[in-house]
């Protein structure tokens, strides 16, 4: 599908006269003249004094053209619909959104842009303009972002910028970004902005805004799509697609990125036709990609976020003649038993590839068809290298008066269904509330990949990556009003009914002296609680539809509430959320250590004095002498009290 | 006390260090008040302590921290750490969360002159 063109990694050092204006529409260019590279990004690095070519030239000289393609010249009509169908199917965002992904790794320091997404635009009294107020907007945050510094002033850019929905997403260098995410909060035209960072998961666009021309392409790809099903196989064909007759006509591989682009049109309109991931995974086992001279997985890499448990993949009689050039693959497809690689350069090349291809993908069985490993050998080496369990000792719960036991059995039943009720009842002025995203905690890779992380990445506050005062201080929630905010902003969830499913958590709680006294009567401070929870809790995320499990682990300090109000407070309450994966059921696990048999003994004497009226000395060796068989010291006492001393009875009060 | 997150970490990243190279000298942030939460066994006071940290069944071989926070409780500050610890030669990592109360004490000029730890609570969460 793709020419025969060099490597991404190289396409700098390509012909500059390849290059084209960027007439990628979507992404607009806000400080020209500036300098693009052949695939019609902004070359951040060049100089800027290179004049803007003129209209870009579709059949650019320099460039590969797609190999074995047959039929007739698209128009330029043609093409130019394409192209907008691929901006609304999501292809357009593309590049953005590899760019904005700057913590993966890759792309993301070629590019050089960090990206912020901007709320508020659409409900301004700006979004009336003759732009819907998007250049009154950029302006804004530029002349806002460079007044804020202290000291020395710096203008600060925005690079790019489109819009997607109710969002702008608008792209800065990594120092500008920093500044322009302090405008969170801001006002701009009667409006309260929101500025996150962008996590590159761009919003999907409304089909109801689609044009007919629009409508029609989605048709016809979904036509090609179709009738490259084999449902009786669950096998999508999308191998030869650039001599696919009806795809030339429309001009989808007139080049690499329209390639680029046309394959994760396709891709998005696979993710279109199915409601859920299952339906998707049950529809299609295989994928070949044979004979589309891929050289580099790049092109097709959107097949591995469409599909990633698909089972088996035909990439023969491509161009790959290396393992970089299956890079991006790795880490991904997780259940893929079989793959074809015959036909590819990289059999000559790379004696060890089918090893490499095995370490990368974890259940992979067979390469080019022969079987390397049985599914049994590879329950083996998973199960070796599961972490060896440790011995864990139940919760350690030494409550006061039953006052940490209840706040939990009512605080997670009341964060799921009602948290601004939580936060009148249980929250004041002085409350706190902050969480942190441990985005690389270990979990079981045989669990189904983490929920993304976006609800809550905006407001972590974890102190290892946030540096900045501002941030800090902003991302901890003061208040019942602030913690308020915030809570309606985070996802949905349901916690396991602690009653019910004791087993999904571990809490610890400990009385806590000396916490400052509210009604700043005591000097010495009061008493309160730490309570230190960890469990898990299914999620909804009302934005984006998503649903599934996430562990966490809460720390909770807890005083006394106020005169006339609830008889605690909540004073802190930190929250910390990683991968799901499930805890150990540390209440099966045996655990006589002998200091729970003393603490048992002095629970069972406790109790019995209580019973019987009995000093200590006496209940102890009432129960010595049955072996601590409660049940038969309660019989001996009730037979032998008439002859007990009085000295065994604890004095009337 | 100002820029509390500050020293939060600098108190988190000297704790790690001495639970890496020299456990006894943790014995400075314990004091006989301290209670340590081990896997939900508690320690009441620094000997305590430092004999249960130096008498695990299995080594912690190191501490990759992964997530800190930190707010100020009533004038401590309460601190939540999660990361990722190495048991023995064990190379598959094991979840791990702590958290520290801490007291800060500052000289008379608002300097930092040292941390007691007043509640430590340590939990695998594999």
């Amino acid at each position: 599908m793709a020419p025969r063109g060099k490597a991404q990694s190289t396409r700098e050092a390509r012909n500059p006269l390849g290059a084209k204006s960027s007439s990628r529409g979507g992404i607009q260019k806000r400080r020209g003249p500036t300098r693009v590279d052949t695939d019609g990004d902004l070359d951040m690095d060049g100089p800027s004094k290179r004049p803007n070519r003129g209209p870009a030239t579709e059949t650019s000289g320099g460039r590969g053209r797609p190999s074995g393609r047959g039929g007739p010249q698209p128009s330029r009509g043609a093409a130019k619909v394409a192209q907008i169908v691929m901006k609304q199917l999501g292809g357009g965002s593309d590049l953005a959104s590899r760019v904005s992904r700057p913590n993966r790794g890759r792309g993301g320091q070629i590019e050089g842009l960090t990206w912020l997404r901007v709320r508020g635009l659409k409900q301004s009294k700006a979004a009336s303009n003759s732009d819907g107020g998007l250049s009154d907007l950029l302006s804004f945050l530029e002349r806002k972002a460079s007044s804020l510094g202290t000291g020395r002033k710096r203008h600060i850019t925005i690079r790019k910028s489109h819009r997607a929905g109710e969002f702008v997403f608008v792209g800065a260098n990594k120092e500008d970004a920093e500044e322009l995410l302090k405008l969170n909060t801001f006002t701009f035209a009667g409006v309260q902005l929101e500025v996150v960072e962008s996590n590159g998961d761009f919003e999907p666009s409304s089909k109801a805004t689609e044009s007919p021309e629009t409508a029609e392409l989605r048709a016809r790809l979904q036509s090609i799509l179709s009738q490259r099903y084999i449902g009786e196989n669950k096998l999508l064909k999308l191998d030869a697609l650039a001599s696919d007759p009806e795809l030339v006509t429309l001009g989808m591989f007139e080049n690499r990125e329209r390639a680029l682009k046309t394959f994760k049109g396709l891709m998005a309109i696979c993710d279109g036709l199915f409601k859920t991931a299952q339906e998707k995974k049950d529809a299609i086992h295989s994928i070949s990609l044979a004979n589309n001279s891929i050289d580099n997985v790049i092109q097709v890499e959107s097949v591995a976020v469409s599909f990633p448990q698909l089972k088996n993949l035909d990439m023969s009689g491509n161009q790959v003649s290396n393992m970089d050039g299956l890079q991006r693959w790795k880490g991904r497809f997780k259940e893929l038993e079989t793959i074809y690689m015959t036909g590819n350069p990289i059999e000559g090349t790379d004696v060890n590839y089918k090893t490499t291809l095995l370490e990368w993908f974890p259940k992979l069985q067979n390469i080019n068809g022969v079987e390397l490993r049985t599914a049994q050998q590879i329950a083996e080496q998973e199960a070796a290298r599961l972490p060896k369990p440790i011995p864990q000792s139940g919760p350690d719960f030494r409550d006061v008066n039953g006052i940490g036991e209840q706040f939990l059995l009512d605080f997670f039943t009341a964060y799921d269904t009602n948290r601004e009720g939580l936060i009148s009842r249980l929250y004041d002025a002085g409350s706190q509330f902050s969480l942190a995203v441990d985005a690389v905690s270990v979990r079981d890779p045989n669990a189904p990949p983490p929920l993304p992380w976006a609800a809550y990445i905006k407001s972590s506050r974890n102190l290892m990556k946030i540096n900045s005062h501002h941030a800090r201080s902003q991302r901890l929630f003061k208040g019942q009003t602030a913690i308020n905010d915030l809570w309606k902003e985070l996802p949905m969830t349901k916690h396991p009914n602690m009653k019910e499913e004791l087993s999904k958590y571990i809490m610890d709680c400990h009385p806590l002296p000396g916490l400052a006294d509210p009604t700043g009567q005591s000097q010495l401070g009061v008493d309160g609680l730490i309570l230190a929870v960890h469990g898990e809790f299914e999620e909804y995320d009302q934005k984006s539809g998503t649903t599934g499990k996430r562990s966490f682990s809460r720390t909770f300090v807890l005083g006394p509430g106020l005169s006339g109000t609830a008889p605690i407070r909540v004073v802190s309450d930190m929250l910390s959320l990683r991968a799901y994966s499930p805890l150990p059921n540390v209440f099966v696990a045996p655990s006589p250590a002998p200091v729970d048999a003393a603490n048992q003994h002095q629970a069972m004497i406790a109790e019995l004095s209580k019973q019987t009226g009995m000093v200590p000395q006496y209940s102890e060796m009432c129960l010595s002498q049955v072996e601590w068989d409660f049940g038969r010291a309660l019989v001996i006492f009730n037979e032998k009290k008439a002859q007990l001393p009085p000295e065994a009875f604890a004095p009337a009060v | 006390m100002s820029n509390i997150e500050e020293i939060a970490k600098q108190f988190v990243n000297g704790f790690f260090t001495g639970m890496s190279t020299n456990i006894q000298g943790l014995a400075a942030v314990y004091s006989p008040e301290s209670v340590l939460t081990f896997e939900s066994q508690k320690f009441e006071g620094a000997q305590a302590i430092l004999e249960k940290l130096t008498s695990l069944p299995f080594k912690m071989s190191g501490h990759q921290l992964s997530t800190l926070d930190a707010q100020l409780a009533s004038g401590d500050l309460l601190i939540l750490v999660t990361g990722k610890l190495k048991v023995d030669e064990d190379e598959n990592l094991i979840n791990f969360v702590q958290n520290f109360k801490v007291s800060v004490t500052q000289g008379a000029g608002g300097e930092i002159t040292g941390f007691v730890v007043k509640n430590d609570i340590f939990k695998l969460v594999y």
